[in-house]
């Protein structure tokens, strides 16, 4: 897959490269574990605080943004999802109990609204190359650098044509961090079938990738 | 490579890749890595797709909180505004199911518009629901209209 950086010194290169560019891009929330609790701040909101609500916003928007992307592949259509879950998830605020994570609540209801979407405009727009994300890489050089771009795009292209559960499977658990359990939940599947989802997409992939 | 270790490995690959693993298991991961080609080939892989994962746009946080409040304002008025319709009926249907269960010899209702007796139709309104207008009519004319009603009813009768 990465033939071009054969050689331990180079894969440990890019390796250390990505995994420090990774822990800058996880998010304040995701790494420390003294920040309240999202069900706080759930409490707080159903009380009527309204700074509560904005807290769950800026923790869970990119998430719910992502999940309604990689269901519509509309950037535009991805923000008016997002912005519609977030109004209807706290209309119905008074209602979670808690049973599930607020995350999973609110990307549960992202997930669905983004099917209503597709549902109503009858199909799924193609991804562009230039919908994909940007690469974090701290690659030695350009030319490295530019190699793991290239080769992360082509993955995130490549996604696209596997099944709609397996590529929603591997999006929710490698970049949302989803247990399995949830990405059941979130495709319409079991716990196992997500599992088997997931494992396939990721072979598929490879095999795609090669 | 132990199956049974590859298979544990590869569940946590996703979150070795995103940083989600505690310092610990992250170790006992690094030290599989180090032996299993099969495993840090899907990890390469997990790290590709995690590098690109896509970026919210920018604002859009304050877009989306800026909407919820206006929402949300909108529908404390709208509660307002039913809570208000529901008091006013509320009001009135006390108001109906008291004078109900009152004492039937009360005044139906107190009021500064109180019904006269000769007012009680006028005259555009008797002309409406066809009741007779007798005040005009002299007794002669009375009296005749009387015999015409009684012979009708009679001979109707007969």
């Amino acid at each position: 897959m990465i033939g071009s950086m054969e050689g331990a010194a180079a894969r440990v290169n890019y390796l250390d490269g990505i995994r420090r560019l990774r822990e800058l891009s996880v998010n304040d929330h995701e790494r420390s574990l003294a920040v309240p609790a999202d069900e706080e701040f759930v409490e707080r909101g159903k009380a009527g605080d309204d700074s509560a609500l904005d807290v769950l916003v800026k923790r869970h928007h990119a998430a719910v943004y992502r999940v309604a992307l990689s269901i519509l592949s509309d950037e535009g259509a991805a923000q008016d999802v997002a912005q519609d879950t977030f109004i209807k998830g706290f209309r119905a605020i008074a209602g979670f109990r808690g049973e599930a994570s607020f995350r999973t609540w609110i990307l549960t209801i992202a997930a669905n609204e983004a099917r209503g979407v597709i549902r109503r405009i009858g199909r799924r727009k193609e991804i562009s190359i230039d919908m994909v994300g940007p690469v974090y890489s701290e690659a030695k050089g350009p030319d490295e650098r530019a190699v793991i771009a290239s080769e992360a795009a082509r993955a995130r292209m490549m996604m696209e044509q596997l099944p709609e559960k397996q590529r929603l499977a591997i999006a929710f658990r490698v970049d949302e961090g989803m247990s399995f359990r949830e990405v059941g939940e979130m495709i319409g599947s079991s716990e196992s079938a997500a599992r088997v989802n997931y494992f396939h997409g990721i072979r598929r992939l490879r095999d795609l990738m090669e | 490579m132990n199956r049974t270790k590859c298979e544990w490995i590869r569940e946590l690959i996703p979150d070795y890749a995103a940083g989600r693993l505690a310092d610990g298991e992250e170790e006992l991961a690094d030290l599989h890595f180090a032996d299993c080609n099969e495993c840090r080939d899907e990890l390469d892989l997990a790290y590709l797709i995690f590098s690109s994962r896509a970026m919210e746009p920018e604002g859009l946080a304050d877009k989306i909180n800026a909407s919820v409040h206006s929402r949300r304002v909108t529908g404390h008025r709208q509660w307002w505004g039913a809570a208000a319709a529901a008091v006013a009926l509320l009001a009135i249907g006390l108001n109906v199911i008291l004078d109900r269960s009152g004492p039937g010899d009360l005044p139906l209702a107190e009021s500064e518009f109180e019904i006269e007796s000769e007012n009680l139709w006028l005259t555009d309104d008797a002309l409406i629901a066809g009741a007779p207008m007798l005040g005009g009519l002299s007794d002669e004319a009375l009296t005749q209209l009387l015999e015409e009603l009684t012979v009708g009813t009679s001979g109707g009768a007969a």
